[in-house]
């Protein structure tokens, strides 16, 4: 896909674990870990700002879209 | 959940029960094929020829299917009720007769064998479809409902389905061909289309579980996304 997810980046920035995030976003570690690997098909409104309030970044922070490579 | 799931057992005998009915009113709507069998045990039936003043033995009882060659409102026949004792104008759809087929035997050779093959393919549909059903049916039980096994398994079922009534049209398409060539009656044709008629609710069936078949792989794939949805 090529939205690619730069949550680990962010996430080594603010100097947080996995396990810390999803428990200050509410949502289960398996799910937060499903969006850091870009397995994810979509993604909340309501997710995707708790992250960005916990991280303190914008959402193109976390996201950023890139050609398909052919 | 528990009262779903002992709905869905209910369901699930009660189709096993209307299964095993229908195999019972085959059966014994197939009581010519047994009297067949009898036959060959009790091969000592002669039957006096009125034209020549020989004995034959009659071999076979055929069931005919039957359109009158001047449309169905014609009624040529009559038959008496006898709670009026007044004749009634009738029409005959379905006759059995007795055959003396000495002769054919060789001819039908081939037949018999082309007969028996597709005979396989109907037994193994009909004995296989409620061993897939009662598969998915368990599969569902346990919850487990939407996964690609239970599409192969609906894809499967309507494949049987499909072999089933076609291997069926075949059986009675060859029989039809044997009796046209044996048999030619005054008023009447011998047609196929009753049969074709009774059994396309096996086509019909086997169709709309094709349909259901892609209509649970599409909701697999909503499932996934709806589980990928973070």
């Amino acid at each position: 896909m090529p939205i690619i997810i730069n949550l680990d980046v962010e996430m080594a920035k603010k100097k947080i674990s996995l396990n810390e995030l999803s428990e200050k976003v509410g949502i289960t570690p398996a799910n937060l870990s499903i969006l850091k690997t870009g397995k994810a098909k979509a993604i909340r409104f309501s997710t995707l700002e708790a992250i960005c309030k916990e991280l303190d970044c914008q959402p193109g922070d976390i996201m950023e879209w890139r050609e398909e490579e052919k | 959940m528990k009262t779903k799931n002992v709905s869905l057992a209910f369901l699930a005998l009660l189709t096993g029960l209307i299964y095993l009915l229908s195999f019972i009113i085959t059966i014994m709507n197939s009581e010519d094929y047994f009297n067949q069998l009898f036959d060959g045990l009790n091969e000592n039936i002669d039957v006096l020829d009125v034209k020549t003043g020989d004995f034959y033995r009659e071999k076979e009882t055929i069931k005919l299917y039957l359109r009158h060659k001047e449309g169905s409102n014609s009624f040529p026949d009559t038959i008496t009720n006898l709670k009026t004792d007044v004749r009634m104008r009738a029409d005959y759809n379905l006759i059995t007769v007795r055959y003396n087929n000495i002769e054919d035997v060789k001819e039908n050779i081939v037949t018999s064998i082309i007969s028996f093959i597709i005979s396989i393919f109907f037994l193994y549909a009909f004995i296989a479809i409620p061993i897939v059903f009662y598969k998915l049916i368990l599969s569902v039980y346990r919850n487990d409902i939407f996964n690609n096994r239970n599409v192969k398994r609906l894809n499967r079922m309507g494949i049987l389905y499909l072999t089933a009534y076609f291997s069926m049209i075949l059986l009675y398409y060859l029989q039809f061909i044997r009796i046209k060539r044996l048999i030619e009656l005054k008023d009447y044709d011998i047609t196929l289309m009753p049969i074709i008629d009774s059994t396309s609710g096996m086509l019909l069936l086997g169709v709309i579980l094709f349909i259901m078949g892609n209509v649970m792989s599409r909701a697999i794939k909503l499932k996934e996304e709806q589980d990928l949805t973070i």
